[in-house]
């Protein structure tokens, strides 16, 4: 007992002792969520309308803390595909169960797949396959209380692994520092707690320490409540989780002893019945580790719930989705086509192999096509234009740079268009792709609502619009200056070089032109929006120092004896400009557009 | 001229006074760039010369450097571009950068922008400005605004720097008063509490020591004797008070604990079926209105709930917390003892919070008349100490789930306290004479955070006051607002001989609006079917005091109002209870200047880098076209043509694009 008890603090500062004690409270609430579902099993046969009289027996549940080589199994025998594309409401976005899980996976074990070292804890030593994300979470959800004990909330900060690394054996700490995961449980744990008081002074380690907390930890808790697959009959609602229904079975929410609630508009007591019994026997099976009657009442579920309401997103957009997620959200495989195209193209240029170039431009078109698709999807997913985070922003810049270079392309006929166009392509799916994994931390790759600051205004997606693409045409202009100082140190003759040069030019001053024209546009929008047109964000300065470039570009070009090589070396200062203004901005400077 | 040696003779053609133009003028650039990615990268310079990125912006070095950009671009074009239609891109753009900067030098001139915090149905006449900051002097019921232009920013300055010449005199309008800043804190607290001490004006105390076996708390001090109650609150679950009475008020509040814990009267009154009924009540009780489908739950009691906005903001109200249950409908009523008239409902509707602002459900109506007429209950566990003035005795009552405890106090006037999670052991002690002590905490760099550094709202400014031989040098911390009560942020109070209590608060400028602004509405929207916020719309209604003419405008997100050269727009919000908007509020000078440069820089660049080649190949073929038509002897065309006469096409065209390239 001490006195910080009863002062309202944030939790990693908190008493140590006083969450030990509600932790264990907390334990004990999980146990009573399975015992209660079982109560209600029993209750529901009782009141229920009959229909539920055909259906067999539920089985006594026990609490199963994870024998290994049962979990493996059970894991294996769940048909999970049978409620993949389900939808459920997480974070005000509509999405599928699979899209929640990836999520979900991502959020709090970092991971899509759990790693050999997670695997063996949770399926026996001899597994080494992870089982479905969707699988997992739903264990997480249903089987919380096997959890508590397994090393599977990562830690990303490495400062903080190395405070916690500290509190265990060298081994244990090793392990931790390595590869970041820490159970419940050890987290909950008197000294962690008594770490996390002492390292409340220094910010940075805080604020990793409160996004494990409340961002990771809590999440895990809080997954059942974060469940909310009850679509409303009325669309302007929010969607709710199976407990809701308690209030529209008469007498059920008396023997649950549950916290008074209204009923949900529109569902009738044989409908509420039906799927609150499907669930509860779900959760009592699962717990059981009985794959058959889990499967069974699955694809119960799967059946009923697309029909509950007129809101529900049609089953071929669900499918769309999970398709578009399977696929890497089209990155890798758009990204490939790019990359043999450039590929290609750079063997049409330098060893002149004349059919080389059409067909990669076949090559490119089709790495297009997939792109086109990806953006398609995303855009009649999320309803808007997929245009406003990082993810998006890098997607469409890329997009609008290969149709402008594709279609210079066409008439310029030199390839070297096309090749700075497959270049930039390949690179930026492929960071679409690469880059939440490498630096662990999401660029919005997930369909999510926008700030409410970035709707309202066509002008703004035309700023937007055309700020990024022309990144991606600075971006073609590099890979062709990079090839014209490649083809001064290895010789070409000066009509090649001067080939280069005109294409360079071609590109950047469209490149100019787009840019300067995005920059006046974001002015526009800034004064109404913001109330002014400049502000010297950072963004925004160095927008302006990227231009100035080019501006130098343009004018260098009438004074110098050696335009082409000058226009190249200035073209790829110029390309890591707008590189840090894109991507370093973000990390280094504070600034208005931390969503651009 | 041979096309193939092109590379080495083409730059000759222009004058070397030209090229020496251009090369300055690309240095100018280079200059500028460098200076623009210098004062935004690298904070810590402009923190040295403790200019906001918009001071580094203005500053003489960028004014002058612009200017002689501008000159070499005027230059440039009078001199070495031939004004003709081939180069009318160049021009169009030249002139654009021109006038923009023309536009740019006069919006940073006149630019003012600013902040307007309104409650709702409220009017505000004033903003606040971005940037600069004032000192609010308010004494015997006036306030004076003195604004402080020079004060530092970034660094930590302590008195003695100012003490070399440093010092920044405030003109005081005290009279005999000077002040002076003599230390600025960018990231500080103030660590405020309480002494023992001698001299005789000096209040009179209460010190609390409360601890437990394996910790110990810092001493809490109540003042009793400033408002006749004070009050020191720990979150939520624990409350200290304490009070100075009379030996016959003591009589009365023991009498009243004695009487046994508090019932409320709640009189309730429902429309159809027409019924009322008073009933008495305790908190965490049912109670079912017979006759009617209502189950009243008493949910929550707070003798100290403070208004926030609207007339009476600031007064303290005794509320009760009705969870009003109704077939399908459940409400929470905020029932108010003294204002019976703000009572509201708020709904969860979906897990949404809805709270229009007066009651839901009209059928039902409920005022209280509160039994706790010495404020003993409350929140979590609440400490009263009671000092009785003529015999010097104290009294501890501790409430807590309605029921109040007089505990014995043992000789060195300590006690227990039974606390949800275990026992803590209390010391109280009576100090004759408290004087406040302020002490200054420079938070390290390290435990700083982001957000708050660069909204500066962490500074402290330490003021020097004298008055003949009489000084003091106060802290006075930073507020964004400084109308506004906000806990926490209470002015600091000195009392000045002679003078009586003077208010000191460092805040932003505040400044006259042309226009009387009320909020008439504030709605925030949702994504469908969810909580992320979409928009945020106010409706206000502005009354313009010079020509008295009244209009009514809705600001959103990026749908600014517009109101005589004055924009507003939606700058900040109550994300809790919709019961304010934060409207930015700024002109725009030079706009249109501006507006029309960039769009002639954007028509120029199209011009010159896509119309111009067009132009050239149709003079191209029709020289063409008129040289063959020609006898070959003929050397001149008939007409004249804007091309050097003896010029074959072909030449031209390269040498001109190479030119203008």
């Amino acid at each position: 007992m001490t006195i910080t008890m009863f002062m309202h603090r944030k939790r990693p500062s908190a008493n140590p002792k006083a969450f030990t004690t509600q932790y264990l409270r907390r334990r004990l609430a999980c146990t009573r969520q399975a015992s209660n579902l079982l109560v209600l099993v029993v209750i529901l046969n009782l009141v229920s309308l009959g229909s539920a009289q055909d259906q067999p027996p539920p089985q006594p549940a026990t609490i199963n803390e994870g024998n290994g080589t049962d979990n493996a199994e059970f894991a294996a025998a769940v048909q999970v595909d049978l409620v993949r594309d389900l939808a459920i409401q997480h974070e005000d976005l509509v999405k599928t169960w699979d899209s929640f899980a990836r999520q979900a996976m991502r959020q709090i074990y970092h991971y899509q797949k759990l790693k050999s070292h997670s695997t063996a804890q949770f399926y026996g030593p001899e597994s080494t396959d992870s089982p479905d994300h969707l699988f997992i979470i739903l264990d997480m959800m249903f089987n919380q209380r096997s959890y508590i004990a397994k090393d599977f909330i990562y830690v990303q900060s490495s400062p903080l692994r190395n405070h916690l690394a500290g509190l265990v054996e060298h081994q244990r700490g090793q392990e931790i520092i390595a590869r970041g995961h820490v159970s419940p449980e050890f987290l909950q744990s008197t000294s962690v707690m008594a770490l996390m008081r002492e390292i409340a002074a220094n910010t940075k380690t805080a604020n990793a320490a409160q996004k494990v907390y409340n961002g990771q930890l809590r999440f895990f808790e809080n997954l059942s409540s974060n469940f909310k697959i009850i679509p409303p009959r009325d669309g302007s609602k929010h969607w709710q989780t199976v407990d809701a229904l308690f209030a529209n079975v008469p007498g059920l929410l008396q023997h649950m002893q549950s916290n008074p609630a209204p009923p949900l508009d529109g569902y009738e007591q044989e409908v509420a019945t039906k799927i609150l019994e499907d669930y509860a026997v779900l959760a009592g099976a699962w717990t059981a580790r009985n794959a058959d009657e889990v499967n069974a009442r699955l694809s119960s579920l799967a059946q009923q719930l697309p029909t509950l309401s007129s809101i529900y997103p049609s089953f071929t957009k669900r499918q769309v989705e999970n398709t578009y997620n399977r696929y890497f959200k089209f990155t890798i495989l758009g990204g490939a086509f790019y990359g043999l195209a450039f590929v290609g193209f750079m063997v049409a240029f330098f060893a002149q192999v004349g059919w080389m170039r059409p067909a990669s431009i076949v090559i490119f078109l089709l790495g297009f096509g997939i792109h086109t698709a990806g953006l398609a999807i995303r855009w009649w997913l999320a309803a808007r234009m997929p245009i406003t985070n990082q993810f998006e922003s890098v997607m469409m810049a890329a997009w609008s740079g290969c149709l402008i270079g594709l279609i210079i392309e066409l008439f310029h006929r030199k390839g070297l268009i096309g090749l700075g166009a497959a270049f930039v392509g390949w690179m930026a799916l492929i960071a679409c792709f690469s880059v939440p994994f490498v630096f662990g931390k999401p660029i919005g790759e997930e369909i999510s609502h926008p700030a409410g600051i970035l709707s309202n205004i066509w002008i703004l997606y035309v700023h937007i619009n055309m700020v990024t693409a022309s990144y991606a045409l600075i971006g073609i202009g590099f890979a062709i200056s990079v090839v014209y100082l490649i083809g001064r140190i290895v010789g070409l003759t000066s009509d090649r070089l001067r080939t280069i040069d005109a294409s360079n030019l071609v590109i950047l001053q469209l490149a100019f032109w787009v840019l300067g024209t995005g920059i006046f546009l974001g002015a526009w929008w800034a004064s109404i929006s913001w109330g002014r047109p400049w502000g010297w964000d950072p963004k925004e300065t160095f927008a302006l120092v990227t231009c100035l470039v080019y501006l130098v570009v343009v004018h260098v070009r009438l004074v110098v004896q050696d335009k082409g090589l000058w226009t190249a070396i200035l073209a790829v200062i110029g390309f890591f400009v707008m590189l840090f203004n894109w991507i370093g901005v973000n990390y280094f400077l504070v600034g208005l557009h931390s969503y651009a | 001229m041979n096309p193939s040696n092109a590379k080495s003779t083409q730059p000759s053609r222009r004058p070397p006074y030209v090229r020496l133009l251009i090369w300055a003028g690309l240095l100018q650039l280079v200059t500028l760039g460098t200076y623009v990615a210098i004062g935004t990268a690298w904070t810590d310079l402009r923190a040295y010369f403790e200019m906001t990125d918009i001071q580094f912006f203005t500053a003489w070095p960028f004014a002058a450097l612009t200017l002689s950009l501008m000159i070499t671009v005027i230059l440039v074009t009078l001199l070495g571009i031939t004004f003709n239609r081939y180069k009318m891109g160049v021009w169009i753009v030249h002139t654009g950068i021109v006038v923009l900067c023309i536009g740019a030098f006069i919006y940073f001139k006149f630019k003012t922008e600013g902040m307007a915090w309104i409650f709702l149905n409220e009017t505000v006449s004033e903003y606040y400005h971005v940037d600069e900051r004032a000192l609010y002097i308010r004494s015997a019921g006036r306030e004076f605004l003195q604004p402080i232009p020079k004060l530092p920013r970034f660094h930590e300055y302590d008195e003695s720097l100012f003490q070399n010449g440093l010092a920044l005199g405030v003109d005081s309008p005290l009279p005999q008063v000077t002040m002076k800043v003599v230390g600025y804190y960018p990231y500080a607290q103030i660590e405020a509490g309480w002494r023992e001490s001698n001299a005789p004006t000096d209040p009179l105390a209460l010190k609390l020591l409360l601890s437990s076996a394996d910790d110990k708390m810092a001493p809490l001090w109540v003042l009793p004797k400033s408002k006749g109650r004070d009050t020191v609150s720990l979150g939520p679950q624990f409350t200290l008070i304490g009070r100075s009475v009379s030996d016959e008020e003591l009589q009365r509040v023991v009498a009243h604990v004695d009487s046994g814990g508090i019932a409320h009267r709640l009189h309730v009154k429902v429309i159809e079926p027409p019924l009322e009924q008073t009933i008495d009540v305790k908190v965490g009780q049912n109670y079912p209105i017979a006759g009617t489908d209502y189950l009243l739950f008493i949910a929550n009691y707070n003798p100290d709930w403070r208004m926030a906005g609207g007339p009476n903001a600031g007064e303290i109200d005794k509320v009760l917390q009705v969870q009003i249950n109704s077939p399908g409908r459940e409400l929470i009523r905020g029932v108010l003892a003294k204002h019976s008239d703000l009572t509201g409902d708020v709904e969860f509707v979906g897990g949404e919070r809805v709270r229009p602002g007066g009651l839901i459900d009209k059928n039902i109506v409920i005022t209280y008349t509160p039994n706790d007429p010495f404020s003993l209950h409350g929140n979590g566990v609440r400490i009263t100490l009671v000092h009785a003035d003529s015999d010097d005795s104290l009294h501890c009552f501790i409430a807590q789930n309605g029921e109040v405890e007089q505990p014995s106090l043992e000789s060195d006037r300590s006690f227990g306290i039974d606390f949800p999670h275990g026992q803590l052991q209390a010391t109280a002690e009576v100090i004759k004479h408290a004087a406040r002590v302020q002490s200054i905490h420079i938070v390290p760099p390290a435990q700083r955070r982001r957000n708050i550094a660069e909204s500066m709202t962490a500074q402290v400014v330490r003021i020097a006051l004298t008055k003949g031989d009489w000084h003091r040098s106060v802290l006075v911390p930073y507020v964004q607002f400084a109308h506004l009560p906000q806990p926490g942020f209470e002015p600091i109070r000195v009392v000045i001989p002679e003078l009586g209590e003077v208010q000191l608060q460092l805040s932003r400028t505040r400044l006259p609006l042309p226009v009387d602004i009320k909020l008439t509405k504030f709605e925030l929207q949702t994504y469908p079917g969810g909580k992320i916020p979409k928009d945020y719309i106010s409706t206000i209604r502005l009354t313009d005091r010079e020509s008295g003419q009244i209009r009514t405008l809705t600001t959103r997100l990026n749908r600014p109002a517009r109101h005589a050269g004055l924009l507003l727009f939606q700058n900040s919000w109550d994300p809790e209870n919709q019961a304010f908007t934060v409207l930015g509020v700024g002109n725009q000078p030079g706009l249109k200047t501006m507006t029309l440069g960039c769009a002639m820089i954007v028509l120029g660049i199209l011009y010159a880098f896509y119309l111009k080649p067009i132009l050239l190949r149709a003079a191209k073929r029709r020289l063409a076209a008129e040289a063959a038509a020609l006898p070959q002897n003929r050397t001149k065309p008939r007409t004249p043509s804007p091309l050097p006469a003896q010029a074959n096409p072909e030449e031209y065209r390269e040498r001109d694009v190479k030119d203008l390239a």
